[in-house]
């Protein structure tokens, strides 16, 4: 931390015009784990920083077989002033608790306390564990405190995905009933013991963040207030956009597809290469081709992966896969495909996948539910399959290699996505807004913790 | 000077020698005979308070009163035993020899004395004496064909007909002592649990199969003794082996038996038991008898009798030996605290076979299959499907279970206890029990596993097993051990939050959590109470997370708690201040801020009122939304109307009285509830077990109250696999409950509301 970041700046909380400074924590570092919540609260505290008059840090949490400094649960991210890492590992996933309070107290309270942000922002809790939102809101009674959602993980304990445990069916209510009948060793009343005790925690925060409607949606059916959440998109960093891939002159066939992200069985790889079996042979030709990019294969349960293997298999050579790929890779490989399929079984929130499609240009097909039918707009910038249906899928994929101008239509109908800047100038203003109705009006929460603190 | 006496005058003394000769001459040669005048006896002494008669005469038999020396004080007991007259005795005058108990203390050998019988008095006078009893016998067997040993047994025979009193037994014993000559030892003997005994040695004279005994242990008992004989060749062909049974009056303990006498073919003999003999227990005394078994002659009862006793139970399991279609098996068998005992298993009899099913333990034991209830047991069916034909088929019957409650009343148990089959054959098959040794609870639990929810729980089932065994077992109230200070308690608060926790960990940090959160609660004292035994280990995580939240926490600890309302018991004693908010650990508020509403309502009461929220479940539906006291059909129960209702159901209900509310979240005053004695040690659940408390405290003078604006969410809790002891817990509960309240509801109703 350079001495410019910290210093005390107790006036300037109130004074909208002055340098905010904002703490942004995430659950990860994009430089060690690969998820689309990680990148984009890193690209947010990019774009922060660039922006006049705002300071940001980053802090990012790590744990299990990361080593653990002996003194400190605070470590370092190289070549980086603005950045530290938060050792978490004492985690009870179900309450979404962390067990080691101690650290809490010794570390992130005093981490706070010497960077006093205005805002912190806090782009996910896993891990950090729900204890980290009362450190915080006990340690800096005036900050504003933000929560950005990225799935259902508050809702839903079946890795938030508002997915049955039981053949994939989709949720559309979580009730300690309904969530028992997909974990029976679990009692209702312990789901409803998870309930309260998150919405107890939530209600800490200032403000909620969803990328998309349809997420913000449901955590207000859930039972939070619809006045404290806001819609806002997170925003791509990404160099310049990948140009059409080159084709031969007179071999205009858009023909190329690809698939980005992590191959877990929620993103409907099987669904895909399913789908890729069942169109005809003459369709299919010899010149179209699936590009498979996935991390994360060898983390799947057993089942899954031997299900990969056979499937694989009997694609033959239709398909390709590539494995994992780091994020700075991307322009360059999307440059070789034509569409992005993102077949996800499971609802989507706003994957960083279709922004940098449409960054590049890239018509997307996608399954027709959540935020993914949301940012996907069917037969403008995309096409829609039913979720789950590699027959649906298996369509749109011979439309899409069929209809003539299909893919020049779909592409021209792409609206460019948010850079980061433009997103993280969104989250100032919605920053400042906070707090300002802040100062105007105390709350009695605030008092009584400040007093106890 | 001329000598006085002559030598002619004096006679010679005679010589020591001569003496002798003289006196043997006078024994040998007629000697004092038996009289036969009618009015005289000879006597012979058997011990100082013991006196044998031998005369003649006519009309007395039997027991009968006697005086001494003319004197109607000096009664004594006379038996006369009539014996058959040889061609001596002329007339009609009998022979008759009688036993005289002589006053203790008296002195020297008396007179005369008179036997009455009939109305008539019989004089004697003690004209001669024999010298000893083979003598006085000798001397009888003059006037009668009978033996010593059929004279000595007419006397016992005389003695005992008169029923076997103390005095004549010893009287019986005396005579037959003296003349029982040492016959041999007893060198095994056993006790067995039917109280018989068994016994072995040697002797000359013991007479195969049934004959009567005196035993000599510590006292004189008459016995039977039944048995078989064996070579023993180690006493060189002088003597045999004898093996049996022998049973007595008022049984016998074989360690203290030091003789028995027995009447064998030469007269009454006695064997001693060896000092080096040898006890085997009961359970091995069955197969020390079959190994002697071939060994036996055949002739008599005795082997008959040893052979049965050959197959009672020695420790093993029998009854799948059995070549009869009858299996037995135990799933659950516990000796409960105070309580008797449980059992539950199945009994496969489809032939109906089996006469009747005991338990055994000591020497004590219960019938079961007139006292058990039966149940289905398709799985024992199919298990056993080939044992008969009859288990399967279109009237096969199913009701193999059994499940039997044995209060200690009627059987105490202590150490080993099995099974007794006995079947209609004669036979008899054992299994042993392994008794587990458990309070009520966890012995309930364990067996309502095991038992088939859909009938276990009929009426007549909870009646005749479990309201007994609960109204037998009674646990101890609960009773603080440590109390553990997390910062500072303040004693002058004058309200606390006081919660009663189970040992699930998880619903305790939630709710602390939940309270730290809620600006009301968090400035409280707040008391958490539970087990001991649960809580000991998670002491430092409340103390780590209570330090985290910044909340004043007193942490109770205590014994005999069992559910969450124990442990409030134990944390409202504990607690600071006049005012505890009560709330049991499955409790979760609906929102924040749920203090201030109960709070006004307890207070516009006066303070001395139970004021509860509704509790709803996780669905939203209610669980307690007001109860009131209603006759229904002629009786007046409590009646909860608004019970399973959506929550919206109570929209805009005003704070009301009602008769009684649980006790899962409410505020009382701190003293109430042990004023009112605390919580009841019947009840399983804690449903009832809160009302009965509420109704308590308003015989003594605290009335509950219903704040519908508060709601409070209070799940269903436990596992699937607990539904059966849940509806075990709940249907004694109710019952329990209805008992105990139904004659009062009328006059509580009257009392208003």
């Amino acid at each position: 931390m350079t001495a410019a970041a910290t210093g005390t700046s107790t006036e300037s909380n109130r004074v909208p015009d002055s340098t905010l400074r904002v703490l942004v924590l995430s659950h990860g570092h994009p430089l060690l784990s690969l998820g689309g919540a990680e990148v984009a609260s890193y690209n947010l505290h990019q774009g922060l920083k660039s922006l006049p008059g705002t300071q940001s840090f980053f802090l990012a949490r790590v744990g299990d077989n990361y080593p653990r400094h002996g003194q400190s649960a605070l470590m370092g991210v190289d070549a980086a002033d603005d950045e530290l890492l938060f050792h978490a590992d004492d985690y009870d996933p179900f309450l979404v608790s962390n067990r080691n309070t101690g650290d809490l107290c010794r570390d992130l309270r005093r981490f706070v306390r010497t960077l006093r942000p205005d805002v912190v922002h806090f782009h996910h809790f896993i891990g950090f564990g729900l204890e980290a939102l009362y450190t915080v809101r006990e340690a800096l009674p005036d900050a504003v405190i933000l929560v950005t959602f990225h799935e259902f993980l508050s809702i839903c304990h079946h890795h938030g995905q508002m997915v049955k445990t039981t053949g994939h069916k989709l949720c559309k209510a979580a009730s300690p009933i309904a969530c028992h009948g997909c974990f029976p060793e679990i009692s209702p009343e312990a789901f409803l013991r998870r309930q309260q005790f998150i919405r107890a925690m939530l209600g800490l925060a200032d403000g909620y963040i969803s990328p998309s409607r349809f997420l913000a949606d449901r955590y207000v059916s859930w039972g939070l207030p619809a006045e404290k959440m806001t819609v806002l998109e997170n925003g791509l960093n990404v160099g310049e956009p990948a140009g059409p891939r080159p084709v031969a002159a007179g071999k205009t066939r858009r023909s190329r597809f690809a698939f980005f992200g992590q191959m877990t069985p929620y993103k409907g790889v099987d669904v895909l290469l399913d789908a890729v079996q069942r169109i005809p042979e003459n369709i299919w030709g010899d010149d179209a081709t699936l590009t498979i990019h996935g991390g994360n294969l060898e983390r799947q349960p057993e089942a899954f992966r031997a299900r990969m293997a056979t499937l694989l298999e009997a694609a033959g050579e239709r398909v390709r896969f590539a494995g994992s790929y780091q994020n700075a890779d991307m322009p360059a490989l999307i440059r070789q495909a034509d569409w992005v399929i993102m077949p996800s079984v499971w609802w989507e929130n706003s994957p960083v996948i279709i922004q940098e499609a449409f960054f590049h240009g890239r018509p997307i097909i996608c399954s027709d539910i959540g935020g993914m039918a949301e940012k996907v707009r069917d037969g403008v910038d995309g096409l829609h399959a039913r979720a789950a249906s590699p027959e649906a899928l298996a369509d749109r994929m011979s439309e899409a290699l069929t209809e003539p101008g299909l893919w020049q239509r779909l592409r021209s109908g792409i609206r460019p996505p948010k850079t980061h800047l433009e997103s993280a100038s969104e989250h100032v203003t919605l920053y400042r807004r906070y707090l300002e109705s802040r100062n105007a009006a105390e709350t009695h929460l605030q008092d009584a913790l400040r007093q106890s603190a | 000077m001329e000598p006085v006496v002559t030598l002619e005058g004096a006679k010679k003394l005679p010589s020591g020698r001569q003496l002798q000769a003289t006196t043997k001459l006078a024994k040998d040669d007629a000697g004092p005979a038996v009289p036969t005048d009618g009015h005289s006896v000879l006597y012979a002494g058997v011990d100082r308070e013991t006196v044998l008669i031998a005369g003649t005469g006519e009309g007395i038999a039997g027991s009968l009163p006697a005086i001494l020396n003319d004197d109607p004080k000096s009664s004594v007991s006379c038996t006369v035993a009539v014996l058959p007259a040889s061609s001596r005795v002329a007339g009609k005058k009998r022979p008759f020899v009688a036993v005289l108990s002589l006053p203790p203390g008296s002195a020297g050998t008396p007179g005369r004395v008179t036997i009455r019988s009939h109305g008539h008095s019989h004089p004697y006078a003690f004209k001669h004496q024999a010298g000893d009893l083979q003598t006085f016998f000798l001397k009888v067997r003059e006037l009668t064909p009978y033996s010593e040993a059929d004279i000595v047994d007419g006397l016992v025979q005389a003695l005992l007909a008169g029923g076997t009193s103390a005095q004549a037994l010893q009287m019986a014993v005396r005579i037959v002592d003296a003349v029982s000559g040492k016959d041999g030892f007893i060198e095994v003997l056993g006790n067995f649990d039917a109280g018989d005994v068994y016994v072995q040695g040697w002797a000359r004279g013991m007479p195969a199969g049934n004959s009567r005994v005196f035993v000599f242990d510590a006292g004189l008992k008459l016995g039977a003794l039944s048995c078989g004989l064996f070579e023993r060749k180690d006493t060189g062909g002088k003597a045999l082996g004898f093996a049996g049974l022998l049973e007595a009056d008022g049984g016998v303990n074989a360690d203290a038996i030091r003789k028995i006498f027995f009447r064998g073919r030469a007269g009454w003999s006695a064997v001693e038991v060896h000092e080096r003999r040898s006890m085997p227990p009961a359970r091995a005394l069955p197969s020390h008898i079959r190994a002697l078994l071939p060994k036996l002659s055949p002739a008599g009862d005795g082997r008959s009798r040893l052979e049965q006793a050959g197959r009672r139970y020695d420790g093993r399991e029998t009854v799948s030996e059995l070549d009869a279609p009858v299996r037995v098996g135990l799933d659950f068998s516990a000796r409960i605290d105070g309580a008797g005992v449980l059992l539950s298993g199945w009994l496969l009899n489809p032939e109906d076979r089996v006469e009747a099913v005991r338990l055994r333990s000591g020497g004590a034991s219960c019938r079961l299959d007139t006292r058990w209830t039966t149940q289905r047991r398709p799985d024992v069916t199919s298990a056993f499907e080939t044992l008969s034909p009859f288990l399967t088929g279109p009237d096969a019957q199913q009701q193999h279970g059994f499940l039997a409650h044995v209060p200690p009343s009627e059987l105490s148990v202590s150490g080993e206890a099995y099974l007794e089959i006995l079947l209609k054959d004669g036979r008899e098959a054992y299994a042993p029990l392994a008794l587990g040794h458990a309070a009520l609870r966890p012995a309930l639990r364990r067996l309502v596993c095991g038992l088939d929810p859909a009938t276990a729980f009929r009426a007549d089932i909870l009646e005749r097993h479990f309201l007994p065994l609960l109204q037998a077992g009674d646990a101890p109230d609960p009773q603080i051990a440590e109390t553990v200070d997390i910062g500072i308690v303040p004693e002058d608060a004058r309200i606390s939050l006081v919660i009663g926790l189970d040992g699930d960990f998880e619903k305790s940090r939630v709710l602390l959590t939940l309270c730290a959160l809620d600006p009301s609660l968090r400035v409280l004292p707040i008391v958490l109470a539970a087990s001991r035994s649960s809580a000991q280990e998670q002491v430092e995580d409340f103390r780590r997370l209570a330090g985290f939240y910044g909340l004043a926490v007193r942490l109770v600890l205590a014994d005999h708690v069992e559910d969450t309302l124990d442990a409030l018991q134990a944390g409202v004693e504990a607690s600071p201040g006049e005012t505890a908010v009560c709330l049991q650990a499955g409790v979760l508020p609906r929102e924040s801020g749920w203090l201030k509403p109960l709070l006004a309502a307890y207070r516009l009461h006066g303070e001395a009122c139970l004021a509860a929220p509704t509790l709803l479940y996780e669905d939203d539906t209610i669980r307690w939304g007001g109860a009131w006291i209603e006759p229904e059909e002629g009786r007046h129960t409590l009646a909860q109307p608004y019970l399973g209702y959506p929550r919206r159901t109570l929209h805009g209900a005003d704070v009301a009285p009602v008769a009684a509310a649980t006790f899962d979240c409410c505020i009382v005053p701190r003293t109430a509830l042990a004023e009112a004695g605390g919580f009841s040690r019947k009840y399983l659940g804690t449903d009832e077990k809160g009302l009965d408390a509420a109704l308590r405290l308003k015989l003594s003078g605290i009335g509950s109250v219903w704040v519908p604006e508060v709601e409070m969410i209070h799940a269903e809790g436990g596992s699937a696999a607990g539904g059966s002891w849940k509806k075990l817990a709940g249907a004694l509960d109710r019952h329990i409950f209805n008992r105990t309240w139904s004659p009062m509801l009328p006059d509580l109703a009257e009392e208003g509301r």
